[in-house]
């Protein structure tokens, strides 16, 4: 299927339109000239019949046409005009000289009034014509000669139908040479309008253009850098572009991230290998003592336990990133959950000297979710409380709803808790720079933590509640509540 | 020669401190970034080994603090970051070598030695005086031919007067560089180290090469008569 293209677009609509518009506008002066040749050929013959109408006298009870007696106005009126008389008394008719042997259509309008008719004259031509009755002029004296023979001549009887006509030809001749005009006209603005609207369309898509290049020439290292805005770049692009440099923003930043996890990953894992390498080398080097090789047996254990455990956390981080094992949802109580988490953690807290307040709810809470999940989120937040509390610091452990959410609350005071508590949960985010600002802390249980979280359809967010104090919440939406729950928390 | 060793993880700290003991050099060890610093700043070290991700106070951290105090002390940074813009930073931070983990001891070794070797302008991978020869790699020490057996202590003393040749050096300086705990109060240990190395070095009737200047110290040279 063919794409739609905003450049095809534009020039077939802005084409159309100029075409429309140039159609209508060449219709409109086809018409106009048109109306207006024609009303000047009607003006033109109502004149001439205006003048004619003149020209017919009653004399000795018989019509004169002025017309006749050769004057030179006459004969300038009568040379190129076309006209026929017809006296309705005796049915006699008088033409016009320039006029053949043929007739005019005879014609008038009711009483004294002209009318106007496309007609087609003698000579085949089509032309315009006017009709009218008109009565004859008599002189004083005529009537006064009238008066005495005793007659009674009503002139307003005596009456004539005088048809003018105009040859319309050179008016349709005109009209058709304007009508090819147009049409050339057409045809030629509209090809050079098209030429110049996709001028200007290529003009206007240039920056598309331009930013299309930037994205395709793009080396791999390049991806996430942001588009270069050059300063005449239009407005509709403008925000475009600004809204794909700050996604570019967002992916360089998942980028860092990633790159930063990986060196960091790579750190921790080189460091128990550089432990356990020395370590053999060491102990390699040289003959030695039974203890000695016992000694450097022990760290070599030891470095391998902690590779071991750090392997086991990335490998677990990985699958509850990439869903690779899926979660059983099953009922469980979450009171009795977290009192078991919370057993051998009690004890380390009283030797931390460590003041513990955990007010849970009597009686079973149940809940739908995956136990071991659970439990991982349970068991890394105790023991993060257990390695940050500050001396002789204070633990809490509050349940609470609100609204369709319970709530569970792990706080602790702390010394100079780091910024950003949403930075926390990133993998391998310590406090301190070095692997060690905990004793055996990773730096991936908040992430795990969150993860199982995440994975169960439950909240996790960390937040600083006072200058020494901080809290981990757990949200746990209504949907995952047992029956019975609600009134048991 | 007295190496500072500033690593947080136990058991590259231990494997690492005491191969370097064994090559009859004296390491002082520090855990955080903070007692690295302190020691550093305290005490006058030939080298410093240490990571860059340390606690409370980073590996970068104690470069810059001591380049800004004008400490010359030889660094040799060991570090899992790889990355050659972590190399750049250190380097042009002021550490004279950068060490990436996991490293073999032999080759951090040889490291310490080639820094030690910068340290007293000297690049012959053997020592030389007279006709007193000191191998650093083999331990092996030899006058006119003939070996001479020497104890740690004693090596390690007539090592660091090897690269202090020609100049005087007093007895503090060789409590400090030499004993393993010449951190705290000086004895006439020094004196007793120097009369057994008189001893051994001067055997059929071989010219005296360590000299004592009253009230200074010692000086090891060769004089001719």
């Amino acid at each position: 299927m063919k794409r739609p293209s905003i450049r095809r677009w534009l020039i077939f609509r802005y084409g159309m339109s100029i075409g429309c518009l140039l159609v209508a506008a060449g219709i409109s002066i086809y018409f106009t000239v048109k109306h207006s040749m024609f009303t000047a050929l009607d003006n033109s013959i109502r004149q001439t019949a205006a003048l004619l109408e003149n020209q017919v006298e009653l004399e000795n009870d018989k019509i004169q046409f002025e017309w006749q007696e050769n004057l030179n106005v006459n004969r300038i009126l009568t040379a190129n005009s076309l006209f026929q008389y017809w006296d309705e008394q005796t049915g006699e008719t008088t033409r016009s000289p320039a006029f053949g042997s043929g007739n005019l259509p005879k014609f008038c309008g009711p009483d004294f009034s002209p009318v106007l008719r496309d007609i087609e004259l003698p000579s085949g031509h089509q032309g315009r014509a006017v009709g009218l009755r008109i009565k004859p002029y008599v002189v004083a004296a005529e009537m006064e000669r009238i008066q005495q023979a005793g007659r009674v001549i009503n002139p307003r009887r005596r009456t004539l139908i005088l048809v003018v006509a105009g040859d319309a030809e050179p008016i349709r001749e005109t009209l058709n040479r304007l009508r090819w005009i147009l049409i050339g006209f057409l045809f030629l603005s509209l090809a050079v309008g098209f030429f110049i609207i996709a001028r200007v369309v290529r003009l206007a898509l240039k920056p598309i253009v331009h930013l299309t290049k930037q994205v395709r020439n793009r080396s791999e290292l390049q991806v996430d850098h942001a588009l270069d805005l050059p300063p005449g770049l239009p407005s509709e692009l403008l925000g475009l572009t600004e809204s794909f440099n700050r996604l570019l923003g967002r992916v360089a930043g998942i980028r860092e991230r990633e790159a930063n996890f990986i060196r960091l990953v790579a750190h921790e894992l080189r460091t128990p290998v550089a432990g356990l390498m020395a370590t053999s080398e060491l102990a390699l080097s040289k003959k030695r003592e039974a203890g000695d090789y016992e000694r450097q047996l022990i760290s070599c254990h030891q470095s391998a336990q902690e590779l071991n455990e750090l392997i086991k956390r990335l490998y677990a981080l990985a699958k509850l990133e990439s869903n690779l094992e899926p979660y059983s949802m099953e009922e469980l109580d979450l009171v009795l959950l977290l009192n078991e988490c919370l057993r051998p953690f009690v004890r380390e807290f009283a030797d931390s000297k460590f003041s513990l307040a955990a007010p849970l709810p009597s009686g079973t809470s149940l809940i739908l979710a995956d136990p071991y999940l659970v439990r991982l989120i349970f068991n890394n937040l105790l023991d993060n409380a257990l390695s940050y509390t500050r001396s002789a610091g204070e633990i809490a452990i509050t349940f609470e709803i609100a609204g369709d959410v319970i709530i569970i609350r792990f706080s602790n005071t702390t010394a100079s808790p780091p910024d950003q508590p949403e930075r926390w949960f990133e993998p391998l985010f310590r406090k301190d720079t070095s692997r060690h600002d905990a004793a055996h802390h990773l730096g991936i249980g908040l992430t795990l933590s969150l993860q199982a979280a995440n994975a169960m359809g439950w909240a996790l967010a960390a937040r600083q509640t006072a200058v020494d104090r901080v809290s981990f919440e757990i949200g746990i939406p209504r949907k995952f509540w047992s029956s019975g729950s609600r009134e048991q928390l | 020669m007295r190496l500072l060793l500033i690593e947080d993880n136990a058991a590259l700290r231990n494997a690492l401190g005491q191969y370097l003991r064994e090559a009859e050099l004296i390491v002082d060890f520090a855990e955080t970034g903070e007692e690295g610093l302190w020691a550093a700043t305290e005490n006058s070290y030939d080298v410093v080994i240490m990571d860059l991700m340390l606690p409370h106070i980073s590996g970068m951290e104690i470069l810059a603090k001591l380049r800004e105090r004008k400490n010359p002390v030889h660094i040799l940074v060991v570090s899992a970051l790889d990355g050659l813009d972590d190399r750049l930073k250190a380097l042009d931070a002021g550490a004279d070598d950068y060490l990436v983990k996991p490293f073999s001891l032999a080759e951090a070794l040889a490291r310490v030695r080639a820094l030690l070797r910068r340290r007293y302008g000297s690049k012959a991978p053997f020592l030389e005086c007279a006709d007193l020869t000191l191998e650093p790699l083999t331990r092996n020490v030899q006058r006119g031919g003939c070996s001479i057996d020497l104890t740690a202590l004693e090596f390690r003393l007539l090592e660091y007067l090897f690269h202090r040749c020609g100049e005087v050096v007093s007895r503090s300086e060789i409590w400090e560089k030499v004993f393993e705990d010449g951190t705290g109060g000086m004895s006439n240990v020094v004196d007793v180290y120097i009369g057994y190395l008189r001893k051994k070095l001067n055997k059929e009737n071989a010219a005296e090469l360590i000299h004592t200047r009253r009230g200074q110290g010692y000086v090891m040279e060769s004089r001719i008569p």
